[in-house]
Parts: structure tokens; sequence; C-alpha cells
């Protein structure tokens, strides 16, 4: 589900890129329109976190505003806004000199959640155990899981973020996704 | 589990969704994944089985292909931010976007969005030249006021109008100005001081974040034409000759000019100054790839560099303070503090672009451990 894709007849991103760079609000907001999922599913993805996802989604936004002028291709518009993504979580890492905490989150087994709760509350829950699961893999692993499945990104566009070659980022996401679900049938986490 | 309003019988979905590959390998999940992600659809439903896995007699190898391929679409089954949220978010941004950037020309470019693209010829232009439109508007504005003020530049060093702070960028003040021209490396220390009294508003609190940053806590980094700082090409090439006093130039064209929107994104820009060093681990060995990030303090700018093959990087940056953060694969982040680097960001020292000192910003990262 690549929620940043391109609509056919849409003015593509580098062109919306210049006129925001000129001044234009709305192309501004046309690109926050066509790739704040894409983000926003990224950082919720790493952090387990809703409300941290949807703050530094904005933070996210609000930098790339401000650092618009030091996009040398804006054609790179969305790899350049995950690499902002990234950063600011890290950072928001850093401030908080922890990751999330684990032994906060008691998400329940999945069983459970799927018949007793309300499906949207399942779905959270899911989600906190699918990101917990993630967070027992190493930090490339996890940014290309996030970017692949939370974004919608292609690999050759995550293996540059990750500055590899796509075979090696095809690799490294067979060896991620076989070891989040060696953890998860460890743990009952992902079904 | 209640299916939610207008989704399709989980026969019909099944039967749409490609099936997970047969036998197991990197390339074959891969572009299993690929197809999945182009053709799913929001989930409807959490107990939306994924395809099954048996069409093998390697019941191993396809138990492998279907549990990873379940992964995958779980991971895949996210929400989207709550729509309200994301609304009001828009039209902050659009707000700030307006204040910040385009405020004296918002209304025109609305205006003139509908109406399409830049003018063809300007943009075919700028795009030959691989500047945006805008840069090469203020290029030709700069080209004939050089023209026209040739004997006021010859003055040397005449007194100049306030800019405004914003017009400016965030962080690069007359003073600085000064100190590029005259490459006087013990003035400019003394010289390098945020403007006082610049007269646009939004600029205010970008001063006292400014002012605030700690004086002894300061590194002054390589200034001027020699080593370290040097202009990007696009800048030299506006000057008349290596000597001529271009900055003033600028000064003089703030103060004369139209007055270009505060804070201009790409026009506040122009000026570049670069800053570079190694990144290196314990033993001295060059760490290539390692990514350099520069974040402006008082904003929310920020730059980012990776490092070549023997560990060097090179940053291109806008005026200001910053903070220079270093990380590799298989090693320890670290800020730059002017030691031997910190782990906290709470430890790094403030760097100012351009400065006088004659020092590259290195990185020492450790060893990644206790991960």
């Amino acid at each position: 589900m690549s929620s940043s894709v391109q609509a056919a007849g849409e003015r593509p991103d580098a062109e919306l890129v210049r006129s925001a760079r000129s001044g234009d609000a709305r192309a501004f907001g046309l690109l926050y329109e066509r790739h704040v999922t894409a983000v926003f599913r990224y950082l919720l993805l790493r952090s387990a976190d809703r409300q941290l996802a949807e703050d530094l989604c904005q933070d996210v936004f609000e930098g790339a505003m401000d650092g618009l002028a030091g996009l040398r291709e804006p054609a790179q518009f969305r790899a350049w806004l995950m690499q902002i993504a990234h950063n600011r979580l890290q950072s928001h890492w850093s401030r908080q000199r922890r990751r999330p905490d684990r032994q906060s989150l008691e998400p329940p087994r999945p069983r459970e959640a799927t018949t007793n709760e309300m499906p949207e509350r399942a779905l959270e829950s899911r989600l906190q155990v699918e990101a917990l699961m993630l967070q027992e893999l190493g930090e490339r692993e996890q940014r290309l899981l996030a970017l692949r499945f939370g974004a919608g990104l292609p690999l050759r566009e995550i293996a540059a973020q990750l500055g590899c070659s796509e075979p090696a980022a095809r690799q490294l996401q067979y060896r991620a996704l076989k070891r989040l679900r060696a953890k998860a049938q460890d743990e009952g986490g992902l079904r | 589990m209640k299916r939610r309003a207008g989704a399709r019988p989980e026969a019909q979905r099944r039967s749409e969704m490609p099936e997970p590959p047969a036998m197991l390998g990197p390339e074959a999940l891969d572009q299993w994944i690929d197809g999945f992600m182009a053709d799913s659809k929001p989930m409807d439903s959490i107990q939306d089985s994924p395809p099954t896995a048996d069409r093998s007699t390697e019941s191993h190898s396809n138990a492998d292909s279907g549990s990873m391929a379940r992964t995958a679409r779980a991971l895949s089954a996210l929400p989207a931010m709550d729509p309200d949220r994301q609304a009001a978010m828009r039209a902050a941004l659009e707000a700030r976007f307006s204040l910040t950037v385009g405020s004296p020309r918002s209304s025109d470019a609305r205006a003139s969005a509908d109406a399409g693209p830049m003018p063809s010829r300007l943009d075919g232009l700028a795009r030959r030249l691989g500047l945006s439109a805008g840069n090469l508007r203020l290029l030709f504005l700069l080209l004939t006021l050089l023209a026209l003020a040739g004997l006021f530049l010859q003055r040397g060093n005449p007194e100049r109008a306030p800019a405004s702070e914003t017009e400016l960028g965030p962080a690069l003040s007359r003073d600085a100005i000064d100190t590029e021209a005259d490459s006087a490396a013990p003035e400019a220390s003394s010289q390098l001081q945020p403007v006082a009294g610049s007269a646009s508003p939004a600029g205010t609190s970008r001063n006292s974040d400014l002012s605030a940053a700690s004086p002894a806590s300061t590194v002054e980094i390589s200034a001027a034409a020699s080593q370290s700082i040097h202009r990007t090409p696009e800048v030299q090439a506006q000057a008349a000759d290596e000597d001529a006093p271009d900055l003033p130039a600028i000064a003089l064209l703030h103060a004369t000019a139209p007055p270009w929107p505060a804070s201009k994104v790409g026009r506040a820009a122009t000026e570049r100054f670069s800053l570079s060093g190694y990144v290196r681990d314990a033993e001295g060995r060059g760490i290539a790839d390692a990514i350099v990030t520069a974040w402006r303090i008082g904003d929310a700018g920020f730059f980012v560099q990776r490092s070549e093959a023997d560990g060097s990087y090179r940053l291109e940056l806008r005026a200001g303070q910053y903070r220079l953060h270093a990380e590799a694969q298989g090693f320890a982040e670290n800020w730059y503090d002017g030691l031997g680097g910190s782990q906290q960001r709470d430890g790094a020292r403030t760097v100012v672009v351009p400065a006088v000192d004659n020092n590259p910003v290195d990185f020492v990262l450790p060893q990644e451990g206790g991960r």
C-alpha cells in the first residue's frame, strides 16, 4: 500500500517542490497530503506510539518546510522526507535517552484481542505488538521494514537510504522478516 | 469479528490476492511483497487470512514462505492518521508557510497556482543552469545591481543600511558579512554577533535563540576562502572578481532592492559555507558511509551528508549555529564537542558557520556495544 503514489495527471513532486520554493503554500500543502500517510505510518511502526507519531509527523513537515532550499534533487522529495523522519525519531530518542518503554505497554494476546475487543482497539493493540517485535531487530532492519511496510517505499529507494545495493536490501528484508516471524512465534505476537 | 461496511466478501478478496512464492528466496519474496503492496487495499478485517502456502511438496520451505508472507501483511496493516488531526496539521503548516516563507506573495502564488507552473522560458533556463527559478531571478537582480552600483562598491567599506535578519537568514548578520569581506581573522570573532534591532518580527525569536547561546561553548571553525570554509561555486560566480567585496553587494541588494519575502525558501539560502572533516574509528581509520548531520540551532533546519571511503565529509551550510552529529553502522553515535565526542546531545558544542578557527570538525566513533 504505497500511500505516496502519484496519481495520473498530478503534478510531480519535483514541480511541487519548485513551486513551494517560490512561495506557493498550496504546493506545499499538496506535498503534505501526498506523503503524510507514509511518514505517519513509518513513525507509527517504529515508535508504537500514535501520539508521538502524529507529533513527530508535524515536526517532519515543519523541518521539510524550513529545509526545502537544501534539497538538491526535488524529485527525491519523498526519500528526503523519510530521512528527516528518521532523524527526528532518532533525536527524540536521544532526548528521551531511551527507547519506547516496553514494560509500560501490556498488549493483550492477539487471540483474545480479536474476540473480546472492538476492531479498532484490537488493531491498535496488535500494532503495539508488531512494533514491539520490531524493536527486537537491528536498527537497519527496523528502518527497512518500517520504510517498506509503513511508508510503502520500493526497495530500490530504501536501498539508497540505507546506503546499500538493492540486492543487499532484499537480503536484509528477507532476514528481517524471518527473524521477526521467529520472534513472533516465540512470543505469540504476530499472527 | 465484524466486517466494516462495504467490505468485499472474503472469498473474493482471497482469490484476488497474489500467492506467496512457492520456493523460499529473498528475490521471490520481495517480488511477492511488491505485488501485494501495489494491489492491497486498506484492511477491512484484522482476521483477513494470508494466502495459503501449500503449493509445494517442500512443506518446510512453504511454511516459511507463508509465515513470512503473513508477517509482511501484518506489518502493512497500519492505520492512517486521524483525518481531523491531519486536516488541522495541514492548516497549521500552510499558515506557518505563509508566515515564514511566502507571506507577501502567498496570495499571488495562490492566484497563479491555478494558472500552472512557472513561465516556461525562465523555468527552462533555470533547469539548464541547475538552479531553481527563484534563485535564477535573484541572480539576475544581483548582476543588475552590481552593474549599477560599481562606484558605490569602490568606496571600500561603506555604511550599509541595516539588513533585515530574516532577509539574510536566521543568523547571517552584517558583521558576518564584514568578516567574510575583510578576511580578518582576529577581528572576525569579535564581530560575529547577532543582528540587533532587526525590523522583522519573524526574526526576533531567532535573534534571541542566538544570543542565548553560551559564548564559552562556541567553537569557531575555519573562515573565508582558504581551507575548510569557502563559497559555493554559484556565489563565487556572482563576484566581478575574487577581490571584489560581493558580500557588500548582497547587503546593498537588501538595502535597496524591493523587500523580498522574509526568509524566503530558496532566496535566503543562496549563501552557503563549507564545513568539512573526517569520521574515524578509535584506531584512526576513516569510516565510509557515516552519516553526518548538522542541526541548526533556533529552527528546524538541518543538513545531512555521507562520508567518503576515506571517512572525509563536506557539508554546505547556511550561516548559523549548529550542533553536529555523526553515526555509522556498527558504531555508537557521536555528537561533536571539540574533544572526544559525546553520546548525548546535551554535551554537543555549538559550531558557528562561518567562523575563524582553523580546525576541521572531526568525529571519532567508538565501536557499538551493548545494543
